[in-house]
This record gives C-alpha cells, sequence and structure tokens, in this order.
C-alpha cells in the first residue's frame, strides 16, 4: 500500500507540471484557437534555456527561471505576431500543420545548438526526502506542487480580477463581440500566447530540475493534450485536473506495468474519455453534428 | 488549354487529349533511361559529376517512390477526405510486423505478404477510424495518437520477444525466382507499384466512390443529405489508406533490409505530413513533388556539404554534423512559408505555370 501512495505523489508531482503546461494549451486554444501542437517542443525550450542561464551564464537557479519565464513569454508574443497572426480565420488544418511544422523547426534547432547528449543542471531545488506519515516524499515534488498551485491561483485572480482577464475571456466567448466591444484583439492573442508559452517554459523549467534535460522533453510535453482532453479542452481548471490525471496514472501504470506500457494506459485513457466523454470533465457538452 | 468535358466518358478517360500521349511516352522513355544515368553518370554519353546529379542515386529514387506511395495514401485520408490522423507510422508498423510474421517467421511468398500487409493494415485502419464516427477534427487527431502509441508499443514488445534489441532482418524478396537484391531490380518493381498506386488513386478519385470522400471534406452535412454515407466513407476511406500505407511499409522493410521499432516515431509522422504539405494538400501530383522534394533536399544539402569546409563558420557545422536537423529545419521552415503564403503548396506553383503559359501573353 505504501508503494501506492509513493507512485501517487509522484504521480501528482509531475502531473502538476503536465496540468501547468495543459493550462498554457488550453489558455491559447480557448482565446486563438490555435491547437498548439508545439507546446510540448516549447516546454523542451524553456529547459534547455535553464540550462543555458544556470551552467553557462552561471547565474542563480532563482533568478534564472524567472528568467527563462520571461524569455518564454517573448518567444511566445514573436511567434504570434510573426506566424500565428496570418493563421487567424484559416481552417484547422493550416493552423495545426503550421505548430506541427514550428514542433520540427524547435526541436532541430535545439539539437543544433545543444547536440544530441543529455543535460543536467548543476545544481537543482532543495531535493532533500521527507518523512510523512511512513511515506518518503521528495522536498522538491512538494516545492513543484506548491510551485503549480501558485500558477493556478495566479490564474484563476488575472481572470476574475483584472481588466486584462475579463477581456481575454470576453474574446475566448466571441471575437466579433469583444471587437465591437472596443477590445484590441490582437493585444488579448499577443497576451494569450505570451502566457501560454511561459507555462510551457515554466514546465520545462520544472521538468529541468527534476530530471535530465534532452530531446526526450518534448514528448513528455506531449502529454499536455491527453491532460487537457481529459479537462475538457477549454476548461482551465480541467486541465489541471486532467494533468494531475494523467501524471497519477502515468506514475501507477509505470510503477506496476513497465515503462513503456504506460503511454499505451495513459492514450488508451485518452480514447476512451474522447468515445465516452468528448467533451471532458469539466467541459459543457455541445451540439456538435458529426 | 483545359477543355470543357462534355461527358462522364471523357472525365474518366486516362488520356484525354493527344498531345498528353506524347507527354506521357517521353515520360515513361525518361523513367525507363533513369537508371542507366544515374548508374554511369553519364547522359547520352555524355559525362555528369555527382554534383551535377546533386548526389542523387538509384538508391535514393527508391526511397523517393517508396515515399510517393506512401505520401499519396496519406493525401487520401487527410488532404482528400480531412480526416487527421498521426496514425501513418503505425500503420508501416503494421506493414513490418505482418512482414516478419508471414515471411521471416512462415515463410510465405513474397506477393502474399505484401497483400496480407496490406489487409492487416486495412484491418486496423477500419477500427481505428471508428471514434471518426463521433470524432472530428481536432478529436480525431487526438484519437489517433493512441493508435500511434499502442502500436508502437505492440511492434516493441513483438520484435523485444522473438527477434531481440537489434532488429528484424529481411531477406530480398523473390517472385518466381526472380530475386529482387540490386538497386536497378528494385527500381523497377517499385516504379511499376507506384504507377499503380497513383492511377488507381487518379481513377477513385474520379469515380462516384471518390468524390464523396472530397464532398465529406467540403461539408459533411451537405454530403450526407445528398445520399453519402458519411460514416461507412469515413471508414472505408481509413482501409483503403491504411492498406496502402501497410502495404508500402511492408515493402519499405524489405528494401531496407532490416528495421527496428524505434524507427517508427511521432517524427517519422511528422515527416510525412511536411512531404504532402510542401507538395500540396488534396493533390496526387503534390504528393509526388513533396516527396520528390523530401528525397532531394537531403542528398543535395549533403553534395554542397562535401564543398563546405567544417570550419566554416555557422553554415560549416549545419552541414557537416547536423545534417538531418538542419533538413528538418528547413523543411519545418518551408511548411511554414507555404502555409502563410502559398496553402496551395508545389502543386499551386505548377498550375499558375500552367495556367501562365497556356494564356500567354493574355495572363496577368
Amino acid at each position: 500500500m505504501a508503494e501506492f501512495f509513493q507512485y501517487v505523489i509522484g504521480g501528482l508531482a509531475i502531473g502538476s507540471v503536465y496540468g501547468l503546461v495543459a493550462l498554457g494549451f488550453v489558455l491559447i486554444f480557448k482565446s486563438t484557437d490555435v491547437f498548439n501542437f508545439a507546446q510540448g517542443d516549447l516546454l523542451m525550450v524553456g529547459g534547455y534555456l535553464l540550462f543555458t542561464m544556470v551552467a553557462t551564464l552561471s547565474l542563480p537557479l532563482v533568478p534564472a527561471m524567472l528568467a527563462v519565464l520571461a524569455a518564454g513569454a517573448v518567444l511566445g508574443v514573436v511567434l504570434q505576431a510573426v506566424v500565428f497572426r496570418s493563421m487567424i480565420g484559416r481552417p484547422l488544418l493550416t493552423v495545426v500543420m503550421v505548430t506541427i511544422a514550428l514542433s520540427l523547426v524547435l526541436k532541430a534547432v535545439m539539437q543544433i545548438i545543444y547536440g544530441p547528449q543529455e543535460r543536467t543542471l548543476p545544481s537543482t531545488l532543495p531535493n532533500d526526502s521527507i518523512a510523512f506519515l511512513g511515506l518518503r516524499v521528495s522536498s522538491l515534488d512538494l516545492l513543484v506542487m506548491a510551485i503549480t498551485a501558485v500558477c493556478v491561483l495566479a490564474f484563476a485572480l488575472f481572470f476574475r480580477r483584472s481588466k486584462l482577464g475579463l477581456q481575454m475571456r470576453a474574446t475566448a466567448e466571441s471575437v466579433e463581440a469583444s471587437v465591437l466591444s472596443g477590445i484590441d484583439a490582437n493585444k488579448v492573442f499577443l497576451v494569450a500566447f505570451g502566457i501560454g508559452t511561459a507555462t510551457a517554459a515554466l514546465g520545462g523549467v520544472l521538468m529541468g530540475n527534476l530530471q535530465v534535460i534532452s530531446p526526450q522533453l518534448s514528448a513528455l510535453g506531449l502529454l499536455a493534450f491527453p491532460a487537457a482532453v481529459i479537462g475538457g479542452l477549454t476548461s482551465i481548471p480541467g486541465a489541471v485536473v486532467g494533468g494531475l490525471t494523467i501524471g497519477v496514472i502515468q506514475q501507477l501504470a509505470t510503477g506496476y506495468i513497465s515503462g513503456a506500457a504506460a503511454n499505451v494506459v495513459v492514450y488508451g485513457v485518452l480514447m476512451a474519455v474522447l468515445l465516452l466523454r468528448p467533451y471532458g470533465l469539466f467541459g459543457s457538452p455541445t451540439v456538435e453534428r458529426v | 488549354m483545359a477543355r470543357m468535358r462534355t461527358s462522364y466518358r471523357q472525365e474518366m478517360r486516362v488520356l484525354s487529349s493527344r498531345a498528353r500521349v506524347g507527354w506521357l511516352l517521353l515520360g515513361i522513355a525518361a523513367l525507363l533511361y533513369l537508371p542507366s544515368v544515374l548508374e554511369n553518370q553519364a547522359i547520352f554519353g555524355y559525362g555528369l559529376t555527382n554534383t551535377q546529379l546533386l548526389g542523387v542515386g538509384l538508391p535514393q529514387v527508391n526511397y523517393a517512390l517508396i515515399a510517393i506511395m506512401a505520401a499519396v495514401a496519406l493525401n487520401l485520408l487527410v488532404g482528400y477526405t480531412g480526416l487527421l490522423s498521426l496514425g501513418h507510422a503505425a500503420f508501416f508498423s503494421v506493414g513490418a510486423i505482418t512482414a516478419a510474421v508471414l515471411d521471416v517467421q512462415n515463410d510465405l511468398p513474397f506477393p502474399l505478404v505484401i497483400l496480407g500487409a496490406g489487409l492487416a493494415g486495412a484491418a486496423v485502419g477500419a477500427f481505428f477510424g471508428l471514434p471518426s464516427l463521433r470524432l472530428r477534427g481536432l478529436y480525431l487527431l487526438l484519437s489517433t495518437f493512441a493508435l500511434h502509441f499502442i502500436a508502437l508499443y505492440v511492434f516493441r514488445e513483438y520484435q523485444n520477444r522473438n527477434f531481440g534489441f537489434a532488429g528484424i532482418s529481411y531477406e530480398s524478396p523473390t517472385i518466381f525466382g526472380f530475386t529482387f537484391d540490386t538497386e536497378t531490380r528494385w527500381y523497377f518493381l517499385l516504379l511499376g507499384l507506384s504507377a499503380v498506386a497513383l492511377l488507381t488513386s487518379r481513377n477513385l478519385l474520379k469515380m462516384r466512390e471518390g468524390r464523396s470522400l472530397v464532398a465529406i471534406r467540403d461539408h459533411d452535412v451537405a454530403a450526407g443529405a445528398l445520399g453519402v454515407p458519411v460514416g461507412l466513407q469515413r471508414i472505408k476511406a481509413f482501409a483503403l489508406t491504411s492498406f496502402m500505407t501497410s502495404a508500402v511499409g511492408a515493402l519499405y522493410v524489405y528494401y531496407l533490409g532490416t528495421t527496428t521499432f524505434e524507427a517508427y516515431s511521432l517524427e517519422f509522422v511528422i515527416n510525412y505530413f511536411a512531404i504532402i504539405i510542401i507538395g500540396g494538400m488534396g493533390s496526387l501530383l503534390g504528393s509526388v513533388l513533396g516527396a520528390l522534394v523530401w528525397i532531394l533536399l537531403p542528398s543535395a544539402l549533403q553534395t554542397f556539404a562535401t564543398s563546405v569546409s567544417p570550419d566554416t563558420a555557422l553554415i560549416g557545422p549545419l552541414l557537416n554534423d547536423y545534417q538531418g536537423q538542419t533538413v528538418s529545419m528547413l523543411l519545418g521552415l518551408t511548411v511554414i512559408l507555404i502555409m502563410i503564403f502559398k496553402p496551395g503548396g508545389l502543386n499551386s506553383f505548377w498550375l499558375d505555370i500552367k495556367r501562365g503559359v497556356s494564356k500567354w501573353p493574355y495572363s496577368s
């Protein structure tokens, strides 16, 4: 039984990273209709940027993490302005293809810059073992969960209380109506991409602390999709709950079956949710003709 | 000059005009002469250097022919029927597994193996096409993720249990005592099969069945109202294209001689998407052009790399140490540029040229 809870706690830690990345993904999807296939690669970029700042520029860890967040936001804004602005109103397929191509480019560029070998951060956030109700809990896992919780809280406040947050919710509801009421939709799109990419970069930063930095991180980042779908694709709290669910399922499957089978179980759950409840756990059922 | 068609029969004709017959004969002659040009590196006795050939040899051409067939299948599914699927690598691996089971383990003859691979692919495709009855667009794309990872897992387990980590080896196939063990022999086999695949697809798209696929892509509700059984046609599209893909997948592993599950990654799928986008979605000619670009780009880069010293700033290491990455970066950038400026891909460039020439000097 202790083993079971051990897996669950590890799953919650890694799942909170998935949830964070899924959150950024849902934010972009909701407000700009761009299904960002490159979200996992942006996570990888975040991890590598952190490595550069800590290992090459030898910045202390915490300022470096904040710098990566800022760099991620800038990258998102640039991507929106240069690539995705011309994709507004284009068919779904076109937009998906562009993000797939973007993922190809990001992966290639990162490998050219950093080479194929794995990188490890010279120092990570504090990683001590804490005994808790007979379980060994890593302080790093707890810290990762806490950071995610703070981010989710900040998002919730931002969307409920701030003017920009209100404008973003309005644009997600209907772009035309919000433009008619004087909202600058372009600004909203830029902000959405900025925040979405920054959360992906933050996911990469946390992953960099939890494990090695390698091109494989982008495959882990892909798990943000099942997380977002389980949560309902357009629900922000849903994304986080979905991420936690995926993390726990993945760790349990890895622990009890095998690492290779974990993917099959996770994507099998995704398939089941899609067939039985396509609008996810938190989405609202919309009438869609098929 | 595009002529008005006045009957269905004209529409169905393989060769619509006399001029076409001429072009076709010329094309066939060129394709038959190609192996000799590449092997001897000379055209009508006039020698060509490796650089002039862009480093292309018969292996690249054979690889391109395989890519053409697989790209046609993907284009039928994604470009013509509008069903987004990431299952391409999964169907390739179905072909590879079937070939291993039927030939390596049970010694069945080559044509039966290819047919069996196709049928296995069609069955898997029809099954994983079932979500398309309920899901559309993005949701369908996500459900094919599941297909991809399940196929990869099955392949991995099968390979590790029966063949070990190094991979599966396939012997050169034999038809009636004739063994395909040289590049030239493979060239003629693949050329023939590509011609069959292209002609079949072209004919299909002019028939009721094929046109109903395009109707579903353009407006499924309207297509349904016109009497097209939308769900059934979607499943058929999945079955047909996965038949083609898995059969090509089996050919591919025979041609390579060896394979391992690691080859069938998501990047593999993404490369095929890049091919059909660069060539042109919903265009058979586009699939051919895209596959050619995809094959020619790496070999052209490689040839170029030999004339650039590895110490040259910036492009030296790009061309010498990170060739694969440079290729995928260029492909990705091309796709983005094409999507922004010319969504029809290379095919629409070709159509522009054709229209420009036929209307000259009146066209803009």
